[in-house]
């Protein structure tokens, strides 16, 4: 019977919260999942959870974690830059190693995870293979559309947007930190993000690596076309499915797992 | 300039597929209150602005988040041709 464990990961001399997937029997590949950014992140809570479980019972071990700030594991959220969550993940790989006795893992990232996962894999020579499921590619672009949540959130409230970027950034003068919704955020975490651009040959991914585009239609967006044009051997499919990440009703992600699991195994 | 009929019924047709709605897209009313007739909250909002911008190549200034310009289709339709029209 496949089991599921509470692990504490060691990372920057703290502890990062994880649950452990283990098969029935010896484990046939290891995925260590990355999660998305702040909101994004509690909508796929759950997705991660059943597609963890699923692979479980077709004899695939993985560890999914919380970056240190978020979820159980250690610290406050602006703590932290973005090469904090890239070591959180290399720590988990090589957790992930030792508790399944793989030389090799996958790494899977959504969105923000996706971003995050690219440059652990860079960082890490234990990374196979390589899975994206809709993911960021230009912090500069990622951070545009948290400017929109922010200010459609204003908008729904108000009637209309009152604090743009500019007002953020002065609010953050005295504190050094940006209220993003509830998120408290260094604003070196919000200028590393916006400077960190993984479009280009010289962000280099896996060999075996799958972009999955999941969107509302099956037109290839133009930052993934630049990436692919950049990264020859990325393997892409799109597939037409509600943005799961960013939902809170029910989302069928079926056709993502079946992809996944067909490219994978 | 004036919104033509084409503008509003391809917005209505991505509405539709942006946010996965089980309607037809003239099922939606040129000037039906979205937040009503289709429950238009902060999500859903969020989904058709990144798709404006994406599929209309307009980008939508900070002082531009005014609902006003996205409670109907006949609102976004306006707001989008004084966009492309540059004023």
């Amino acid at each position: 019977m496949a089991t599921e464990d509470f692990v504490q990961i060691s990372s920057g001399g703290q502890n990062v919260f994880g649950i452990l997937h283990l098969p029935d029997g010896e484990a046939t590949h290891g995925i260590v999942y990355c999660s998305p950014f702040a909101e994004e992140q509690k909508s796929t809570y759950r997705v991660f959870v059943e597609h963890a479980r699923l692979l479980a019972d077709k004899g695939v071990a993985s560890l999914r974690f919380d970056y240190r700030g978020t979820g159980d594991s250690d610290g406050y959220f602006q703590d932290y830059l973005l090469e904090d969550w890239i070591g959180d993940t290399v720590a988990a790989i090589e957790c992930l190693k030792e508790k399944s006795d793989f030389d090799k893992v996958c790494v899977l990232g959504v969105r923000f995870g996706g971003f995050i996962g690219i440059q652990a894999a860079q960082r890490s020579e234990s990374v196979s293979d390589l899975i994206l499921w809709q993911p960021i590619i230009s912090g500069k672009q990622f951070h545009r559309q948290e400017m929109r949540r922010f200010m459609i959130r204003q908008m729904m409230t108000s009637g209309k947007a009152t604090k743009g970027e500019e007002e953020l950034a002065s609010d953050a003068e005295e504190d050094n930190v940006i209220d993003m919704d509830g998120y408290l955020m260094r604003k070196e975490l919000s200028e590393e993000i916006k400077e960190t651009d993984l479009t280009g040959e010289d962000a280099a991914v896996p060999p075996r690596t799958l972009l999955l585009q999941i969107s509302h239609n099956d037109k290839i967006s133009k930052e993934y076309s630049t990436f692919l044009s950049n990264h020859e051997g990325v393997d892409l499919k799109t597939l037409i499915c509600e943005p799961f990440w960013n939902r809170i009703g029910f989302v069928d992600t079926g056709s993502v797992f079946e992809t996944t699991q067909e490219w994978l195994l | 300039m004036s919104v033509t009929p084409e503008l509003e019924d391809q917005l209505k047709k991505m509405i539709v597929e942006l946010l996965f709605l089980k309607i037809q897209p003239d099922e939606i009313g040129t000037d039906d209150d979205l937040m009503e007739t289709i429950d238009l909250d902060s999500v859903r909002i969020f989904d058709i602005v990144v798709g404006l911008e994406t599929e209309m190549d307009i980008e939508i200034d900070e002082d531009e988040f005014d609902i006003e310009n996205f409670r109907t289709v006949r609102q976004i339709a306006e707001f989008i041709t004084k966009k492309q029209a540059g004023a």
